[in-house]
């Protein structure tokens, strides 16, 4: 399983924050951690299932479903 | 390489409203004057482009909610305490206590609205069964049916009691009418406090036992979660808060279905194709939050000297974000008022965008889909009543269209009618294990099946 997060419909509300600490945060001007990582579209390395709960539940809350999961 | 409209087979076509709504006429007809305009009727900014409304919506040190801009003056700010139950209601509080509340409650509600999937299909399906033949959709279903799941993700007790549905429904319609009412003093803001303590009275023995139970219930979690904000957090914060629940999720949610089922009953080829590859059944979702959503406009009040663009606002100026006309704004959408179930869903304003994006999207998302699942499995088609009055859009307190007056046609041999393959999905990719049809038998279910900002 991978995440990806569609990074230009992302608009940093940070709710995945509360849901997947281990994979999103915040950095300190509000702006979502991994576009560090991408521009467009950032996709996760493969996951442990054990995984899967957190970075679901960060899919369902975000406010433009910007979180894809990828099985 | 993009196939035009006209080159798609008709099955594909996007899908035009039979009838669209007047206001939207309005919003066409501002568009070219320019993204923000001054109303002088209503003595308002109207903002009608994405990025404004975006701007406006996601930056609360230069806009707040109009009910917090009278803070500053006592017996305003008791008349909206009342209303809102209390002062620290999610709509009230600002700042990183409001950030880490909004947060922990959207996780809270989210986790319930996944360990409610089954639940909600099976209460579904339940209202549906009531539903055969020449039915008014809003009035026997959407009046009810929101509460009701409003009290299932809450874990109240009586989510069958539809006596106690109706009277939450009552209070939280005559909240909502209040909220949106400037006018503290006139009569519709004085029906919206007496409803909210008669609402308050309603829920608070049940709330008082939940919260002290160590079973992670919905209301237990938002004494948890207030309690690491706030060391004096008690019954009346938690209670405000399941408050605002049904206030943000029964009206606004009744719109969506509504817009859901007229979309569908006029459509008979979209009621084709999803019924074919329900995969498509969230793509419809979000495409008819965007292009009719039940919350048309937010209100917001300058609370700084400022300039959006390129005017210059005020303190005080009151701006009417119209998320409606952002949704459709032709540079950002193709073909903008149509439906298109091969649109690659981009961000809509539906839900509101910042820090008070509606908390409660994951629950209407799960009702949207619960019904229209539930719907497909249980009719072989549903259309208008041409004898009745057509449907016309109300955009008042939410907008929708009403009433929407059905035949419903039950699949032949009865109400069942399995179906392989479909599954709950995240996006477009599908999670394996969650089918509807262990969802339905986990359910016990023989069948498959308004936002607010906070």
């Amino acid at each position: 399983m991978k995440f990806s997060v569609d990074l230009e419909k992302c608009q940093d509300h940070g709710q995945c924050v509360f849901a997947a600490p281990q994979f999103f945060a915040l950095d300190a001007n509000g702006k979502l951690n991994l576009r560090q990582e991408a521009e467009t579209e950032y996709l996760s390395a493969e996951l442990d299932e054990s995984e899967r709960d957190a970075v679901e539940e960060a899919a369902d809350m975000c406010p433009v479903q910007a979180i894809l999961i990828h099985d | 390489m993009t196939i035009s409209d006209t080159e798609r087979p008709a099955a594909q076509c996007p899908i035009k409203l039979p009838t669209e709504p007047e206001i939207y006429e309005m919003y066409e007809e501002r568009r070219p004057e320019g993204p923000i305009l001054w109303d002088d009727g209503r003595g308002v900014w109207a903002v009608s482009s994405f990025e404004l409304c975006e701007e406006v919506e996601s930056d609360e040190t230069r806009f707040a909610r109009s009910d917090r801009f009278d803070v500053n003056d006592p017996a305003t700010y008791e008349l909206i305490k009342q209303m809102q139950g209390g002062a620290r209601s999610l709509q009230l509080i600002v700042g990183e206590p409001h950030f880490k509340l909004h947060g922990g409650m959207s996780l809270a509600l989210t986790r319930q609205v996944r360990a409610n999937s089954a639940a909600t299909k099976k209460l579904a399906d339940e209202y549906l069964a009531r539903l055969e033949g020449q039915v008014e959709f809003c009035s026997s279903f959407g009046e009810l049916f929101p509460t009701a799941i409003i009290t299932s993700v809450i874990g109240l007790p009586w989510v069958h009691d539809e006596e106690k549905l109706r009277l939450a429904r009552q209070y939280t319609t005559d909240i909502g009418y209040a909220a949106t009412n400037l006018d503290y003093t006139g009569e519709v803001y004085h029906r919206g406090i007496t409803a909210s303590a008669a609402l308050s009275a309603m829920l608070r023995p049940d709330i008082e036992a939940m919260m002290v139970r160590d079973d992670r219930n919905m209301v237990a979690e938002i004494f948890r979660m207030g309690r690491e904000l706030y060391d004096d957090w008690g019954l009346e914060d938690v209670l405000t808060q399941c408050r605002l629940l049904y206030f943000a999720g029964s009206n606004s949610s009744a719109h969506f279905l509504a817009n859901i089922v007229y979309v569908l009953a006029t459509n008979p080829q979209a009621w084709q194709r999803l019924d074919a590859d329900r995969s498509l059944i969230p793509t419809y979702l979000e495409e008819i939050l965007r292009v009719v959503p039940p919350v048309q406009a937010r209100p917001r009040v300058a609370v700084v000297d400022t300039e959006v663009g390129g005017q210059k606002i005020a303190t005080g100026d009151v701006l009417y974000l119209y998320n409606a006309a952002a949704n459709r704004e032709p540079e950002r959408f193709h073909n903008p008022a149509f439906l298109d179930l091969d649109r690659k869903p981009r961000r809509h304003l539906a839900f509101n965008a910042g820090a008070r994006a509606c908390p409660g999207a994951p629950t209407a998302r799960m009702e949207g889909r619960a019904v229209v699942e539930a719907l497909l499995d249980r009719f072989e088609r549903i259309e208008l009543d041409p004898t009745k009055p057509a449907p016309v859009f109300v955009s008042e307190l939410n907008a929708g269209y009403q009433p929407i007056h059905l035949i419903m046609t039950p699949r032949a041999g009865g109400d069942e009618r399995p179906h392989a393959g479909a599954a709950m999905t995240h996006g477009s990719t599908t999670t394996p294990g969650e089918t509807l049809a262990a969802a339905a038998a986990a359910a016990g279910c023989p069948f498959h099946q308004k936002g607010t900002e906070q």
